[in-house]
């Protein structure tokens, strides 16, 4: 038997869970195979941790309350039809890319349908049919007839950033692209939300983007007219700024976009060629698309929660009939709305809760109201609501919105009146702890929660519908409107201070008392509330379900509980809470953050804790050697999760410490295995005639950084299987860390799983270079060479040298002895029941003793044995090897 | 402050009008404007100083990195930004020729309050003449308006805000820059908290977020407001 070994590189082809083959590296999307120019470039791992700095862009805007929107992540394979290459024009024969989701962004390779055998890839640029598509640079010509494999992957996720800068009147919201393949976020631009009049300085507590796809019938263009047909674009309140593309349902396939200027009706609306701030005046298209096309409208919002010098001025906001391409370098400013509905702008919703209505007023065909008995005060009443004729908010038939305030009985309203009598102020939910957002129900119905905190450990929550109609009741004064407002809970006592750092989020869990059923989660310092959303109600006392006691991992004994957990997000692929804490605690201990279930019963242990101060300032002009990494640092971090990519953003205001990460927590290795796979699975490795297998090594990077900047990265650990390899059926077992193999059941091949921990200290991930297996094959145990001195034929005596030592205890033996004319098995005898005769001797053969397991003692010691029987004029063949 | 012609072209859109009466703006003080093609639809309200110098005005946190920008396209600018730069620079320049007194802080500060009177009374001037110019044209639809909204005056702020009144050993001129001195503009109601949030929650809920407005000695400076009737 002959040590052999079998060694995997990770540089060859891959595939995705979802395309299994043996014959490759398969990984799960969170896994990725890098290259680059040396040795060290070549690995594969969880994606590389990507670092942005959100106040090193060209205009420095400090960043939170990341929201992410996944725009392209798709993965595959695509070879059907055959194609001819002129130039940058690729024309398809039988191809049907479009109706399969190729992305623009995607590579095709020519002459093939194996990636492997490509050597040249060219970038789609646009897609115009299902026959035909462009690629970035010319391929030259290539007659019809072509094979190809166009590869799908493309993953680029938009990311937006709050504005975090000193409280102003505006606020910014920023734009980051993230590519999940080269973990790189590149920075998109911002736009400047100009809140309607009132509010003063307003300081954002939530923030949730709104990303929707509107493909409802067909629609054919004459101009800048299209028409549609099966549409409802003005029941189904599209707005004003809106980008528009033709030929798809998909965005990912368009490349030419156009922006809505007008919405005429259901089936007519009018577009531009270009931004513009309000949405209106740009270029007029000029394009003409035959009616029955596809399209695809893309329905983008930014919605904040606020507070402000004037509280009853601030709360809930929604930035309307915004695209991505507002988010320039330069800016692009969006208007306070005004009177008019669905335009593109920033309107305020305001709810109905009566705020002041104390004495009366009076005023003809006049803005400027006069009261009688009144205490009005511009920082509590300006840029609040007011109605006339009643004391109560539902009976209010007009809003206006209060403009000035010149006195206590004197106030400024945004447009003419006369009235006489009583009236009342309304405003917005000012003492916002953040803001929460469930699925849209329709294109007219989806709901925004704002945890109001009343006081630390008071909390009620406000819910709107954000997508109703805002010309109803009331109509729209000033940019503001009451016509989301859908009701108010009462406040109902938690036990710890509720947070109003980005708290809130709604979700469905897959276990605990959530388990199945959408909730409301949200943080205080000591607890995680949960409230069922069912359960919030107009008035409710008893909205809040139940609550999860913070218990570090391991128990008090272990860490001390910080008390200031802040922000909890629902980490979307393992069904788990990410909780984060304001980092503020004394001790350090506290700057930490946990992975948990949700579980009520006031002992549970959090499931993990991750992350840990070092106080490494990571910005562009940190040294090089150091590697990037996430901690609190004394700030609050705030959390988003998107497709198992967490995005870890700290609160600050400079280059040091305003920072972005995103890790990949989704491919931890608790979590790997299941339905979340996130393994590392090597092809298929051969083992032919192993019959014993010995050892996994494994070459990983194991440290990161230079010099004293080192950091550790986070464990692997590695499963096999040797059977079920083909059709991916076979169990796994567990590798110990020693990577013994001698238990496992040798056939002819094995296959390896590497899962990562990912939820770690510093949460840096691990790098695979290479895996190599060890095993003994078939013929004699490399621990022994046959003796022909030592042997008898005469006396059928086999003996062996101990020529390498096992470094303990001697395995069991085993000896096969074989006709070596017809390869008969005449003998087969183990060293531990033997039926034979055993020796040894430890000094060249003079004296034998009895057989003993005791290893290799000098360059003399020798085994030999005599089976109990064999016939005589027989060629033999003996094989030793371990049992 | 920020003089704004009703029906003048915004900045970064030159289809865009403004609908708001000529006057003279706080720099965030909303303005509605209409799209040229259809003045009767405000299509959205832009800040004064967004109408004034568009996008840039958003591309700076401080007021000292913004103030620069705008004085390199408009060097008399008005935009407190401007301002403090400007105010600050003088005292700079005295500081490092060794010309800089007690007084110098009221001596910069009074040379700008002139530049804004000067632009105010300009704006008076103008709007007499043209008040004059339709009085004697006749055209009752203008006489009509005027009437029906004379021009709101405002008053002057008392005078324990008038920083002529302010002690000259609470001008920190002597320890650089003037940027610590309080605000006591009336007329931005982010001065008047009533609410502090500090209150609501305790300090180490709330991050670190300063609500604070881009104004330093600058606040100081009187600004008459005036609204012209079109």
């Amino acid at each position: 038997m002959a040590k052999r070994a079998i060694e995997h590189v990770f540089t060859g082809t891959t595939a995705h869970y979802d395309a299994y083959d043996s014959s490759v590296t398969v990984m799960g999307d969170l896994i990725e195979q890098y290259t680059g120019a040396t040795s060290l470039d070549k690995f594969a791992g969880p994606t590389k941790m990507g670092i942005g700095r959100p106040n090193e862009t060209s205009t420095a805007i400090p960043g939170v309350f990341p929201h992410v929107i996944s725009w392209v992540n798709k993965e595959g394979y695509y070879t059907t039809g055959t194609v001819s290459v002129s130039g940058t024009a690729v024309t398809g024969s039988g191809t049907g890319w479009l109706a399969d989701g190729v992305p623009i962004g995607a590579r095709i390779g020519f002459g093939s349908t194996n990636k492997a055998n490509i050597t040249t890839w060219y970038t789609i640029t646009a897609i115009p049919s299902a026959t035909s598509l462009t690629i970035g640079t010319s391929a030259g010509t290539i007659a019809g007839g072509t094979s190809f494999i166009i590869d799908k992957e493309v993953k680029k996720d938009w990311v937006f950033l709050a504005d975090n800068s000193a409280a102003a009147t505006t606020r910014r919201i920023t734009c980051f692209e993230y590519d999940r393949l080269t973990s790189i976020f590149s920075w998109r631009g911002f736009i400047t939300k100009t809140y309607p009049a009132g509010g003063g300085t307003q300081t954002i507590r939530g923030m949730r983007v709104i990303y929707d796809k509107y493909t409802t019938g067909t629609v054919g263009v004459s101009v800048a007219t299209v028409t549609g047909s099966g549409t409802t674009w003005s029941a189904d309140r599209i707005a004003i700024g809106s980008r528009i593309g033709f030929g798809s349902t998909d965005p990912t396939q368009i490349s030419t976009w156009y922006y809505i200027n007008a919405v005429g009706s259901d089936t007519s609306i009018t577009i531009q060629t270009n931004v513009t701030a309000t949405g209106t005046g740009g270029t007029a298209a000029n394009l003409s698309i035959s009616s029955g096309t596809a399209y695809v409208i893309e329905d983008l919002k930014v919605l904040t929660a606020t507070t402000a010098a004037v509280v009853a001025a601030a709360g809930l906001s929604m930035a309307n009939g915004l695209s991505y391409d507002d988010f320039v370098v330069g800016g692009t400013t969006i208007s306070a709305a005004t009177t008019v509905d669905r335009a593109k702008a920033v309107y305020c919703l305001v709810d109905l809760d009566a705020l002041y209505s104390t004495g009366t007023v009076s005023a003809t065909a006049s803005s400027t109201i006069t009261g009688s008995g009144t205490a009005w005060a511009a920082a509590t009443h300006l840029g609040c609501m007011i109605g006339f004729g009643s004391t109560n908010p539902a009976s209010i038939t007009t809003w206006y919105t209060i403009t000035a305030v010149g006195s206590g009985t004197s106030l400024t309203i945004s447009s003419s009146v006369t009235v006489s009598g009583s009236y009342v102020i309304v405003g917005g939910n000012g003492i916002a702890g953040g803001l929460a957002i469930d699925d849209r129900i329709s294109w007219t119905e989806q709901h925004a929660y704002i945890i109001e905190v009343q006081t630390g450990t008071t909390p009620q929550v406000y819910k709107y519908n954000f997508r109703a109609s805002f010309s109803g009741l009331g109509g729209i004064a000033a940019g503001k409107t009451a016509n989301a407002w859908m009701l108010t809970t009462g406040t109902q006592t938690v036990t710890g201070t509720v947070s109003q750092t980005n708290n809130g989020r709604v979700g469905t869990l897959a276990h605990g008392p959530g388990s199945g059923v959408k909730c409301l989660y949200f943080a205080a310092t000591t607890r995680i509330h949960r409230a069922v959303l069912s359960n919030i109600t107009q008035g409710s006392t008893t909205w809040v379900s139940d609550s999860m006691t913070e218990v570090p991992t391991g128990g008090s004994n272990t860490y001390t509980a910080s008390s200031l957990m802040t922000s909890v997000e629902i980490a979307d692929q393992i069904d788990r809470l990410i909780i984060t804490s304001t980092g503020a605690g004394a001790t350090t201990a506290h700057h930490r953050a946990y992975v948990t279930k949700y579980d009520a019963s006031g002992s549970y242990q959090f499931d993990h804790m991750f992350l840990v101060d070092t106080a490494q300032q990571d910005q562009s002009t940190a040294d090089s050697n150091s590697i990037p990494h996430p901690s609190h640092q004394g700030a609050a971090l705030s959390v988003w999760s998107q497709a198992g990519l967490v995005y870890i953003v700290r609160t600050g205001t400079a280059s040091n410490t305003n920072l972005m990460y995103a890790v990949p927590l989704g491919a931890d290795w608790e979590y790997a295995g299941g339905s979340v796979n996130q393994r590392l699975i090597t092809p298929s490795m051969a083992t032919t005639n192993a019959s014993k297998l010995s050892r996994v090594f494994v070459s990983a990077t194991n440290y990161l950084g230079e010099g004293g900047l080192t950091l550790p990265t986070d464990p692997y650990r590695v499963y096999y299987r040797t059977s079920g390899i083909t059709d991916n059926s076979g169990s796994w077992t567990l590798v110990d860390k020693t990577g013994d193999l001698t238990g496992a059941t040798p056939s002819s091949a094995i296959q390896f799983a590497i899962e990562f921990r990912t939820i770690g200290a510093l949460c840096i991930p691990n790098r695979i270079h290479n895996i190599c297996c060890t095993y003994e094959d078939d013929t004699t145990d490399s621990h022994y060479q046959p003796s022909v001195a030592e042997s008898s034929v005469s006396s059928k005596i086999f003996a062996w040298r101990f020529s390498t030592a096992f470094g303990g205890t001697v395995p069991t033996l085993r000896v096969r002895l074989y006709d070596a004319v017809s390869g008969g098995l005449l003998v087969d005898d183990d060293s531990a029941t033997p039926t034979g005769t055993w020796e040894k001797s430890t000094d060249g053969g003079n004296v034998w003793g009895a057989y003993n397991t005791t290893d290799k003692a000098n360059e003399t010691t020798y085994i030999r044995y005599t089976p109990a029987t064999l016939g005589d004029d027989i060629k033999v063949r003996a094989l030793l090897t371990q049992n | 402050m920020i003089h704004l012609d009703q029906d003048q072209e915004l900045f970064e859109d030159k289809n865009l009008r403004v609908a708001n009466p000529t006057g003279n703006y706080d720099d965030a003080e909303l303005i509605e404007c209409y799209h040229v093609d259809d003045p009767k639809i405000t299509v959205g309200a832009f800040q004064a100083q967004y109408v004034k110098y568009g996008n840039m005005i958003y591309r700076f946190n401080e007021p000292r990195e913004l103030g620069p920008e705008i004085l390199k396209i408009d060097p008399t600018s008005t935009h407190t930004a401007a301002v403090l730069v400007r105010m600050t620079d003088e005292l700079l320049t005295q500081a490092q020729e060794g010309s800089l007194t007690e007084g110098s802080l009221d001596e910069v500060r009074a040379e700008e309050q002139a530049k804004i009177d000067e632009q105010i009374a300009e704006e008076e001037i103008k709007e007499e003449d043209e008040k004059e110019d339709e009085e004697n044209t006749g055209e009752e639809e203008n006489e009509e308006e005027v009437e029906e909204e004379p021009k709101e005056e405002i008053p002057e702020e008392s005078p324990e805000e008038d920083p002529d009144s302010l002690p000259a050993e609470e001008s920190p001129v002597g320890e650089g820059p003037a940027i610590d001195v309080p605000v006591i503009d009336e007329e931005l109601p982010v001065e008047e908290v009533i609410i502090p949030e500090e209150s609501i929650v305790p300090p180490e809920v709330v991050p670190v977020i300063e609500e604070t407005v881009t104004e330093g000695p600058v606040g100081l400076l009187r600004r008459k407001k005036r609204r012209k009737v079109a």
